[in-house]
């Protein structure tokens, strides 16, 4: 047996260690985010975080996860049981599938053990398999039989269905640069330098994407799906022990999953911010190491950023979310896509990297004009500096 | 309002908020770790009612009962005989914290004064200590008898520290030791 898989041939068994490397990660580094968030929200909010368990508090997840394992696993007596049971599981199915195309390193000339696999479709891949959250909450709120999770439910898929638009037209920009959906294609027309990334070139869509991605996950501030505090915990209201757990952990799972897309995509991926000496790109396991690590300190920069706007902003309400969606973000969305269509294949300065220029100018024109705009045509008392 | 002038109004409403809670982190943290670090309280903090006891170590109520009558929930029970001198001897003191609410109407109602001459503690015969510490596993380990609040209110009473005595408005607290024991 053992055999048999050491004489397999080099892709299958870069693809297999690029597997087991997403599985060793993730889950401890979704735990890790579980812990992280709440020791920042705790600075946010001038308290210590958890601090008993273990040293300085790091083992208070394990310790979490621990308890929730010895707990009874719940079952409401007229909930639909086979919805009930599979809905966390599909929850968390998505969060890990979408590392099937997220390149997270290179190894020395190829990519062995830091990708699954390039899927010429990458990003078509992405965002089909992230909508299959949303079928999960469906799940899981009619499965409960509870009209509060019922309501989460619904909620959850409202938001899901309007916030997906934009989210996948965010990326059409990039795809109209690259040419390509493959994720691989992507990053790879981002190395060079912070200058090449397309946050460069597609700044609005960035802004986009971020929204759309916590609105996805069901962050604060686009958390009413599960609002504690009107909905009892929405969806997950049944849901207890290692159910819970599941749901818990595929929350950060997923927001670990839409950063890590967001650096894909936006951020430049595992390239460094700035050329690469040649030094780095000569042994194949330290350039692993390299590339990963830039990858992960990407990612991890966007969670933080995601637990500061969950410490800073207040929930919306249902309507203001829709009209959020609908009359500001798909239209905005889509005039970033015409007029990168426009800047990059008609104002066209040549091909290769540098071609985009024009789209990135014009973008950064637009939005800086509309904000300057927005200052002069805003009542005069806005414009001053709001006292606190 | 147009939509640019509401996406400016949005970006910086947005954007003054997050800066806002990014100070914070710096500031200083409000919680305190309980165990190891504890509050520092306020000279009227209103814990447990205790009998804080005169120079010679006695109490200094006198029995009048006010202090049961007014109790809102009624957790005050006096024992008391008469003496060979007619005067009125208090044999049992009993604070049900089971029910006590910390109100302080029984200190407020004593009319008992005692000055700085007569004890550490001045003011009245019962007095609201600093004890905020009385979990027990039993309702019976909540019924405070006479020997223990003289106890707490000699070890958590509000007392005057003996080289600020007579300076008006300073006031000490000692440090806990074991009432538990006091019988
Ligand atoms: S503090 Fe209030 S409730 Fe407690 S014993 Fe005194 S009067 Fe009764
Ligand atoms: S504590 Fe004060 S009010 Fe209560 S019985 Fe004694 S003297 Fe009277």
């Amino acid at each position: 047996m053992l055999e048999r898989f050491l004489t397999l041939p080099a892709p299958i068994m870069g693809t297999i260690a690029a597997i087991l490397v997403v599985f060793a990660v993730v889950l401890p580094a979704a735990m890790f985010m579980v812990l992280w968030e709440r020791i920042f929200l705790g600075k946010l909010t001038q308290r210590p975080g958890p601090n008993r368990v273990g040293p300085r508090g790091l083992l208070q997840t394990a310790a979490d996860a621990l308890k929730l394992l010895s707990k009874e696993d719940f079952d409401p007596k007229n909930a639909d049981h086979a919805l009930f049971y599979w809905a966390p599981v599909f929850f968390m199915l998505p969060s890990f599938l979408v590392y099937a195309v997220v390149p997270f390193g290179k190894f020395g000339g190829s990519y062995g053990p830091a990708l699954i696999s390039d899927l010429r479709v990458g990003l078509f891949f992405i965002v089909a398999v992230f909508s299959i959250h949303t079928v999960a909450i469906m799940m899981a709120g009619w499965g409960s039989n509870n009209k509060y999770s019922l309501l989460g439910g619904i909620r959850g898929v409202a938001q899901a269905i309007s916030y997906e638009l934009p989210l996948v037209f965010s990326f059409l920009g990039v795809i109209l640069l690259t040419g390509s959906l493959s994720t691989v294609r992507i990053v790879e027309a981002q190395s060079g330098g912070v200058w090449n990334w397309y946050i460069v070139a597609q700044p609005v869509a960035f802004l986009v994407y971020l929204v759309c991605s916590i609105a996805e996950v069901n962050r604060v501030p686009f958390d009413i799906p599960e609002a504690e505090s009107e909905l009892v915990s929405g969806y997950n209201t049944e849901y207890s022990g290692m159910r819970f757990a599941m749901f818990f952990l595929a929350e950060y799972a997923s927001l670990f999953a839409t950063s890590a897309i967001a650096v894909t995509v936006f951020l430049g991926g595992w390239t460094a911010p700035f050329p690469e000496p040649a030094v780095i790109t000569q042994s194949p396991l330290g350039y692993f190491v390299w590339s990963a690590f830039w990858f992960a300190f990407k990612v991890f920069g966007l969670i933080t950023l995601a637990i500061w706007i969950r410490g800073t902003l207040p929930r919306l309400r249902a309507d203001q979310l829709m009209n959020f969606a609908w009359k500001f973000l798909v239209p905005v969305v889509l005039a970033n896509v015409f007029a990168t269509g426009l800047l990059g294949f008609v104002v066209k300065s040549g091909n290769g990297l540098g071609s985009w220029w024009p789209v990135a100018l014009g973008t950064w024109l637009a939005l800086g004009g509309w904000l300057v705009l927005g200052w002069a045509t805003a009542p005069k008392a806005e414009r001053r500096k709001v006292a606190y | 309002m147009n939509v640019m002038a509401r996406t400016f109004r949005g970006a910086k409403a947005i954007a003054e908020g997050m800066y806002t809670t990014l100070k914070h982190v710096r500031r200083p943290q409000v919680t305190i770790n309980y165990p190891e670090q504890r509050p520092e309280l306020a000279p009227a903090f209103r814990g447990l009612p205790s009998l804080p006891p005169d120079h010679e170590g006695k109490h200094t109520c006198i029995g009048c009962n006010l202090c049961a009558r007014v109790c809102p929930p009624q957790c005050i029970t006096i024992s008391s005989q008469k003496g060979e001198d007619r005067k009125i001897q208090v044999t049992d003191f009993v604070v049900d914290a089971n029910l006590c609410i910390m109100c302080g109407l029984c200190e407020e109602v004593c009319p008992v004064n005692n000055t700085l001459d007569k004890s550490d503690h001045p003011g009245s015969a019962i007095q609201l200590s600093h004890l905020y510490e009385m979990s027990s596993y039993t309702h019976e380990g909540l019924m405070f008898h006479l020997p223990q609040l003289v106890e707490i209110g000699r070890q958590f009473g509000r007392s005057v520290s003996p080289d600020l005595a007579g300076k008006a408005g300073t006031v000490h607290y000692a440090a806990a030791s074991d009432w538990k024991d006091a019988k």
